[in-house]
């Protein structure tokens, strides 16, 4: 069998390695292409003071499956321009948000989960996540960053919304329909606006440690004190101007209404009482129950001051609806001091009730509906006097105005309005933003990158490929040589056998054009039978392995080489010149010297002749051949020794 | 045309390097190897057989440095640093969280676009060739956590802004992100902007009362503003906040007080019925707010009267006093909580009942006989000056504010774009790297054809 050549089989498969390796190569660039992901990393951290509990400002749990909520994810998709063109769903799904526990904590938590108790410590950093696949159209390390980042800030804002600055100064002077009501309603509408607002923006500036919007300049305090002098100023002006002429779109209406709140007055005063004598009922029960019980504390008692052990916990967890754990705020209110609170709620509401009735009487006496009423008062000296005593203890003194006037100054203070609401939207925006960030700060700027090296895996992978491919081509070279050992090679000389001569010959004849530096050799020993008689078959095997052998050395490593032994010591050799070589003659030469040299001293009688194609002057194998075996000259490999030399060596042996 | 020599030339030299490196490697093949002895024995052929060596590589790497020279003007960095308070914990100047989005965002690159230094592109094609990354970021491990204040800002040219040189792109990109951020973060003056004499057509008294507030929301600016800075003094004027604050106090407390009296005293008003008629609206809805306030803290204190003596129990609880000493505190019980809801309601109605006492003492006075003579033409004197003054100081504050701003603002980034040489030389080197990658590649090869040689010769 032919020996291992590394190079060889390189040589033999190199187009079948280069093939391989681009193709294999292109297949690993688009599968790794396809399996890219693109991952956006940051870490927050939730910094109120009861978030190690879990809690957020407002009490209610930290819930971080707010941040890839659906409405946070579609505000961060518009902000982006991103809304269309991919879905919601898809982008929600591809944030994780992971906790990050210290080595530390979590060996608090293991120790004390072990003993049976549980940690009170909640995670307060977790790591957010974009991932996203080469699947999502346009997906790039930059969109994954941006994507993160914009919905960190709608999430940020979001939660002070939700979980801080839950108050919300709305704009409700839009949906004072000023057409529809009449002056007095307009007005009260405002007004009460008004005072909500102002005291929203009180809370706000006591609350805010003087934060002052950058993009309106303007503090909650300059909010509240512009809405209070619009109150003072112009509602009040109104007010007067509405009462004091008795302005209305229809009385009749008015007076109805105000008739009727009245009697709803009179109507919540009489159940309030009611309600009064029913909760004083329950309280002097309960205190006598107490008492005949002996769960009261008399004077008697020796001694009823004394120290308190333990002061008990605010909250428990409890189960919730869900199947999870609450925590709930306990009420340790004792029920005395409750049923005494609503007697107190229920009387103030009563009362409440006669002051709305009193004012309901004071509008419609200045409408003119109640008359004054006539007193006789009595002298010390008998006389009488009659005095008229309006309906109503309050009047309201105005210049003249009309009702043009009332309704261009309501449009101006509607105007006006609008302008500060829109400011102090503006601002508590802001303010929420600025929450927002105080209260989940970023610990780590969001970074992004991709889950696969492609450059780095293309260089490893071409690599591999290569040495695969190598490895093939070896494997697929030696198969061969084996292959060809058992079916094509001749054993004993090592060359290819006869079958396989005469289908190298029956390939070569189906050629059509021949190369000019093709070359046959035909080398035929001529005394087989002589060297098998006196020397033995082994020495005669050896003698054509040695043929063999220096036909192969000779031809194998070039160009399109075969090497055949036909048997009966008939060997074939063909192969191409080098380019740098012009005729066979100098190899038939250099064969000879080399048989001779190595043929053993025994004279081994053999005829080579050879042709080149181009020298010969024929383009057919057949024609090659025949004129090679034509021009075979008879050589000798040593030399017959004399019969006095052949008897001195017997003599020596 | 150089835009394609810039988009593949680089692939295009690296292609002929790495096609050398096959070339060499199937020449190995080919020659069934090499072997130790024949490397160390080989005997290269002389000089001037291998000038073509030479000659290649010359040509390579001029080629090389003209398509590597073509990224100078295509390819640009520069670094972005954030220097304000707060940048290093991922806020913005004002407070609010950053957004790296927003520093190549639509705001930022319409400015660009609108300062016409650079011609034929528009913000859309700005935003496809700049690109953003943070130098550095830190980890997930709560050893490294790191919130980066410099990003990296890269241009790298496409077909549509092939035209423009990337140095000048940065240094658009530099203006126009500092006024951005300037015009986001920096303090809005409209609270300081206010043109006072439109107080004229109100009442003497509300114009009291908007002089008053103007002058407080002054003060209540500069206040915030010392908080942060206290030692901020301008370079032209040397006053400070806390200086202006004082002015406004002074304005408020001095000036606006002595008009108040004033008017009060010679009983002005513009129309006076309707001034009155306003307080008497005022007074009506106060006193209905004040009844129910006084009736609420009445019936939480008969709540208080009707808790049974024995049905209270109080005990002690050991503590400490807000200076630290041992105290002994009390549970509440309820009548406790009842006490806080009544005074609660009490100071409420006390608070309406002022108001009403300080409307009823206005009007008063405003219905007292006549004006003096001379008095509204003193009043609108005095107003004058106090609109003077109010104009003044607002203006001293616009001015101290916007030089604070602006030195803020000086320092809030920094932009260092790449030069024009550093990129050239980074272009050579890259050509140098290139071109020495074939030079051996062309040596080798030459070599192996040495040996090649030197085998035909030996056979």
């Amino acid at each position: 069998m032919r020996e291992f050549q590394l190079f060889r089989y390189l040589k033999k498969w190199m187009p079948f390695i280069i093939l391989f390796f681009f193709v294999m190569t292109l297949m690993a660039y688009y599968f790794l292409s396809g399996s890219q992901e693109y991952v956006a990393t940051a870490v927050i951290r939730y910094s109120n003071d009861r978030a190690a509990e879990g809690l957020a400002p407002d009490g209610s749990r930290i819930d971080t499956s707010e941040i890839n909520s659906a409405a946070n994810m579609a505000k961060a998709m518009e902000n982006l321009g991103l809304s269309g063109s991919y879905s919601v769903d898809r982008f929600c799904s591809s944030i994780t948000v992971t906790p990050i526990v210290k080595e530390e904590d979590l060996a608090v938590q293991t120790a004390l989960n072990e003993q049976g108790e549980k940690s009170v410590e909640e995670p307060t950093v977790y790591s957010v996540t974009c991932t996203m696949g080469s699947g999502i159209a346009g997906a790039s390390t930059d969109l994954v960053r941006d994507v993160l980042n914009e919905l960190l800030d709608v999430y940020s804002s979001e939660y002070s919304a939700k979980h801080i600055n839950r108050t919300y100064i709305s704009n409700k002077v839009k949906g004072i329909q000023v057409d529809e009501y009449d002056y007095l309603d307009v007005t009260n509408q405002i007004s009460d606006l008004l005072n909500d607002t102002i005291d929203k923006l009180y809370e706000y500036s006591e609350k805010s440690d003087g934060f002052r919007s950058a993009s309106t300049g303007y503090s909650f305090k300059d909010l509240q004190s512009d809405f209070e002098m619009l109150q003072k100023v112009n509602v009040y002006k109104l007010y007067s101007l509405i009462l004091g002429n008795k302005l209305s779109k229809n009385t009749d209406v008015l007076i109805s209404k105000y008739l009727d709140e009245s009697a709803r007055h009179e109507l919540e005063s009489t159940t309030a009482e009611e309600d009064l004598s029913e909760t004083d009922r329950v309280i002097n029960t309960y205190v006598d129950k107490m008492r005949s019980s002996g769960n009261t504390y008399s004077d008697y008692t020796e001694d009823y001051n004394y120290i308190l052990d333990n002061v008990y916990d605010n909250y428990r967890d409890s189960s919730s609806a869900s199947g999870g754990t609450k925590t709930e705020e306990i009420d340790h209110t004792v029920e005395y001091d409750t049923l005494l609170s609503n007697w107190a709620k229920a009387k103030t509401k009563a009362d409440h009730a006669t002051v709305d009735k009193d004012y309901c009487r004071f509008i419609l006496s200045t409408y003119g509906y109640y008359k004054p009423i006539e007193v006789v008062q009595q002298n010390e000296d008998g006389t009488t006097v009659t005095t008229l005593q309006p309906a109503s203890p309050y009047s309201v003194i105005s210049s003249s105005a009309t009702a043009e006037e009332i309704e261009e100054q309501i449009s101006t203070l509607m105007e006006r309005l609008s302008e500060l609401y829109a400011i102090a939207d503006e601002t508590n925006s802001e303010y929420n933003d600025y929450l927002g960030a105080q209260n989940i700060q970023t610990l780590t700027s969001v970074t992004a990158g991709t889950t696969i090296n492609i450059r780095l895996y293309m260089i490893i992978v071409a690599v591999v490929f290569l040495i695969i491919g190598c490895g093939a081509a070896v494997l697929l070279g030696r198969i061969g040589d084996i292959l060809e050992y058992v079916f094509l090679r001749d054993r004993l000389t090592g060359c290819m056998n006869r079958v396989a001569c005469d289908n190298f010959i029956s390939e070569k004849a189906k050629e059509s054009a021949m190369r000019s530096s093709f070359c046959c050799l035909s080398l035929q020993l001529r005394n087989q039978h002589e060297i098998n008689r006196e020397l033995g078959r082994e020495e005669a095997d050896r003698i054509l392995q040695t043929f063999g052998r220096v036909l192969r050395e000779m031809v194998e490593n070039r160009s399109e080489s075969f090497v055949g032994y036909n048997g009966s010591g008939q060997f074939w050799a063909f192969f191409d010149l080098d380019a740098s070589e012009d005729s066979i003659a100098p190899e038939l030469e250099r064969l000879v010297t080399v048989i001779n040299d190595q043929a053993g001293s025994y004279p081994v009688a053999y005829s080579l002749g050879g042709v080149n194609a181009r020298e010969a002057g024929t383009y057919n194998i057949r024609s090659l051949i025949s004129k090679a075996t034509a021009l075979r000259k008879d050589h000798l490999t040593v030399e017959p020794k004399s019969g006095e030399e052949q008897q001195a060596d017997a003599e020596k042996v | 045309m150089s835009y394609l020599l810039y988009s593949y030339g680089g692939y295009a030299l690296a292609a002929v390097a790495a096609l050398l490196v096959i070339a060499a490697l199937i020449y190995i093949v080919r020659l069934d190897g090499v072997r130790m002895r024949e490397i160390t024995g080989t005997r290269y052929r002389p000089l001037h057989k291998k000038g073509w060596i030479y000659v290649v590589t010359a040509g390579y790497f001029l080629v090389s440095i003209m398509i590597c020279g073509l990224e100078v003007p295509r390819s640009c960095t520069a670094t972005l640093s954030l220097n304000y308070d707060g940048a290093s914990s991922g806020l913005y100047p004002n407070g609010t969280k950053f957004n790296q989005a927003d520093v190549l965002g639509s705001e930022v690159l319409n400015i660009m676009e609108d300062k016409h230094v650079l011609s034929d592109v528009t913000a859309e094609d700005l935003a496809d060739v700049l690109d953003i990354s943070a130098k550095s970021s830190g980890g997930i491990d709560g050893d490294n956590y790191r919130v980066s204040t410099e990003y990296r800002i890269k241009y790298s040219a496409n077909g549509k802004t092939d035209h423009l040189d990337g140095e000048n792109v940065l240094q658009v990109f530099s203006a126009a992100y500092r006024e951005w951020l300037s015009a986001q973060y920096t303090t809005n003056l409209e609270p300081l902007s206010k043109d006072y004499s439109e107080f004229n057509g109100e009442d003497y008294l509300d114009i009291c009362d908007l002089l008053s507030t103007e002058a407080d929301r002054i003060a209540n600016f500069m206040y915030t503003l010392s908080e942060n800075t206290r030692s901020f003094q301008s370079e032209d004027t040397g006053e400070g906040f806390s200086s202006i604050e004082t002015r406004a106090d002074y304005i408020r407390d001095t000036l606006v007080a002595d008009l108040r009296a004033y008017v009060l005293e010679n009983s002005l008003s513009k129309d006076t019925q309707t001034y009155l008629g306003r307080l008497s609206a005022e007074n009506i809805f106060l006193d209905f707010e004040a009844r129910k306030d006084r009736m609420t803290s009445n019936n939480w204190l008969a709540v208080m009267r009707k808790y049974e003596d024995d049905m209270a129990r109080i005990v002690l609880v050991p503590t400490y006093d807000s200076y630290g000493q041992f105290y002994m505190s009390q549970t509440k019980i309820g009548v406790d909580e009842f006490a806080e809801e009544a005074e609660e309601s009490a100071d409420k109605m006390i608070e309406l009942h002022a108001r009403i006492a300080d409307n009823e003492y206005i009007a008063d006075k405003l219905s007292a006989e006549g004006e003096k003579s001379g008095s509204a033409a003193g009043a609108d004197r005095m107003i004058e000056q106090i609109e003077a003054e109010l104009t003044d100081t607002a203006e001293r504050a616009r001015s101290l504010v916007k030089e604070y701003d602006f030195r803020q603002a000086n320092g809030y980034l920094t932009v260092s774009v790449s030069s024009w040489k550093s990129r050239a030389m980074s272009a050579v080197k890259k050509a140098a790297v290139l071109t020495l990658a074939v030079f051996v590649m062309l040596h080798v090869i030459s070599f192996l054809g040495d040996i090649k040689r030197n085998r035909k010769k030996a056979d």
